[in-house]
């Protein structure tokens, strides 16, 4: 297994200060650095996520961290998977370690989503994330066509607008105890429901934010740590898939096949045969509210998700805590950083390191953290688990 | 720091260009698959039926009559789109409803414009009034 001996993070939101993402992927990664306990020199190979070069205007951009964080001379690679080019990353990494290409690797991701382009002009790219040839050239955008993956899902499980909105509700609410959080909120299921429409079903509310931010871990084997850093979670599973890119090529337009796919083959190299009962904590992609209970099901995390969704089995306190940090609705989504971040929460919740508030009682034995791009295109799944496991 | 960057693409079309000329045109040229019989509009680069060889997959072009029906809707300040799927066709198709104030299930191809090459349809119905 793979040892997570370091994390950091900075906080997600829209930069007012003049920063850049070079200061915040620098920020991140002395934070990571500092956590495992290793010296820059320690570093053997440094893995970059991003997810497009529209965004920071910088093409190679690892070449340029290497550089900027003193690893010059180093195996230095970008990582792109769309919304998963984090956790895909993280997955890069991973191999990296088990191969014995690297002893430490770091892993960091970063996207200037939110200050850099105005919103108009990051939605007109993100149009390009599907297939551009046939449905981008319609001129849909990302929250039309989950609009209409959620369409179909609503169609065939009878989840309903409301049950979308409790899911805004509680990430935003679970987000007022991060610090590291973008949207924190108290709000009502009806200030989601009427909140402006963008595409129906979905709200302004019901959608994450385009933040800026950057994420950071260190992976290594655990005998080549620091022996204080030996009990830390550890990546027992990593696993990826595609679906068809176009929602009308494939069979059931609502359902995340792709992400069923990649967890079966996460779960199957973690040793997890029932994910319903193994998995104590999920930090899933919620692009889109419904887009939770749709990642919910593929991963198989629930034999009855929507029942249990309605009777608050998926809230901090319920059975299956799902996005205790918030989300990408409460947390954000710098793109390139919200993998890593997701897998930053499961491992500090495992420790039981995560924050005031957020941290759950009883430290989950295993947890999943799901990341994909284009509507469940590109999708990638982490299981972490607890040292003592 | 302020920089501005203008881009101007030319796209090759390639094996997609009778589809894109078609579109242009208002007529729906769809790919059928040889092996299989599948239609695809819009048209697939590879036919699932050769997922288990290293075949390449060969296909002839298929003109569809243009008329299709809307299994998904959305609507948004961005317009409205959805997923429809053209007679004879196999697959479904993401298209971008010309006038959202017409309802319908029912619809035909609509000749594409410049700025936006994809997929477009009209809806065989009549105006409602909207909220908005």
């Amino acid at each position: 297994m793979v040892l997570v001996a370091g994390t950091g993070m900075t906080a997600f939101n829209r930069r007012k200060d003049g920063s850049g993402f070079r200061d915040w992927a620098g920020a991140a990664f002395h934070e990571s650095l500092e956590s495992a306990q290793l010296c820059r020199d320690d570093i053997d190979a440094l893995v970059v996520a991003s997810e497009s070069d529209f965004f920071s205007m910088q093409l190679n951009p690892a070449s340029v961290l290497a550089d900027d964080f003193g690893l010059t001379g180093v195996a230095c690679q970008r990582v792109e998977g769309g919304g998963a080019s984090g956790q895909l990353a993280v997955h890069a990494g991973a191999m990296m370690v088990l191969s014995g290409a690297a002893r430490h690797v770091a892993v960091v991701g970063f996207e200037p989503s939110a200050s850099y382009l105005s919103g108009a002009a990051v939605s007109e790219l993100y149009g390009y994330s599907f297939d551009a040839w046939t449905d981008g050239m319609t001129g849909i955008s990302a929250t039309a066509l989950y609009a209409l993956s959620a369409k179909v899902f609503m169609a065939r499980s009878n989840a309903n607008q409301e049950d979308f909105a409790a899911i805004s509700v509680q990430n935003r609410a679970n987000a007022c105890d991060n610090p590291t959080a973008h949207l924190p909120l108290e709000i009502t299921l009806e200030e989601v429901v009427d909140s402006p429409m963008v595409f129906d079903p979905y709200r302004r509310l019901d959608c994450s934010p385009l933040s800026d931010g950057a994420a950071a871990i260190i992976l290594t084997q655990p005998e080549d740590a620091p022996a204080s850093r030996r009990g830390a979670a550890r990546i027992a599973g990593i696993g990826a898939a595609s679906d068809r890119v176009r929602l009308g090529d494939r069979g059931d337009p609502g359902f995340f096949a792709g992400k069923q796919a990649a967890a079966r083959r996460a779960y199957a190299m973690a040793g997890i045969e029932k994910p319903e009962t193994q998995i104590g904590l999920a930090e899933v992609y919620d692009a889109y509210s419904g887009a939770q209970l749709q990642a919910i099901e593929a991963l198989g995390l629930s034999r009855d998700y929507l029942t249990e969704h309605r009777s608050g089995g998926f809230s901090p306190s319920g059975r299956l805590p799902v996005n205790q940090s918030g989300g990408l609705m409460g947390q954000g989504a710098p793109v390139g950083a919200t993998g890593i971040a997701q897998v930053i929460a499961c491992a500090r919740q495992i420790e039981g390191t995560y924050h005031d508030g957020l941290q759950l009682k009883k430290l989950p034995r295993y947890a999943v953290a799901d990341t994909h791009g284009g509507v469940a295109t590109s999708c990638a799944v982490t299981v972490l688990v607890g040292a003592g496991n | 720091m302020k920089h501005r960057l203008t881009l101007d693409y030319t796209l090759g079309e390639g094996e997609l260009a009778p589809y894109l000329d078609g579109l242009r045109r208002g007529t729906a040229t769809a790919r059928q698959c040889r092996q299989c019989d599948r239609v695809t509009f819009p048209p697939e680069r590879m036919c699932s039926c050769q997922t288990g060889n290293n075949r390449v997959a060969t296909f002839d072009w298929k003109a569809l009559d243009g008329k299709a029906e809307i299994t998904h809707r959305t609507d948004g300040a961005g317009g409205a789109f959805a997923l429809a799927r053209f007679a004879g066709a196999d697959n479904l198709a993401v298209c971008r409803i010309i006038d959202p104030t017409v309802r319908g299930n029912q619809a035909r191809l609509h000749a594409a414009d410049g700025d936006l090459p994809g997929l477009a349809i009209e809806i065989l119905g009549e105006a409602i009034e909207t909220a908005r």
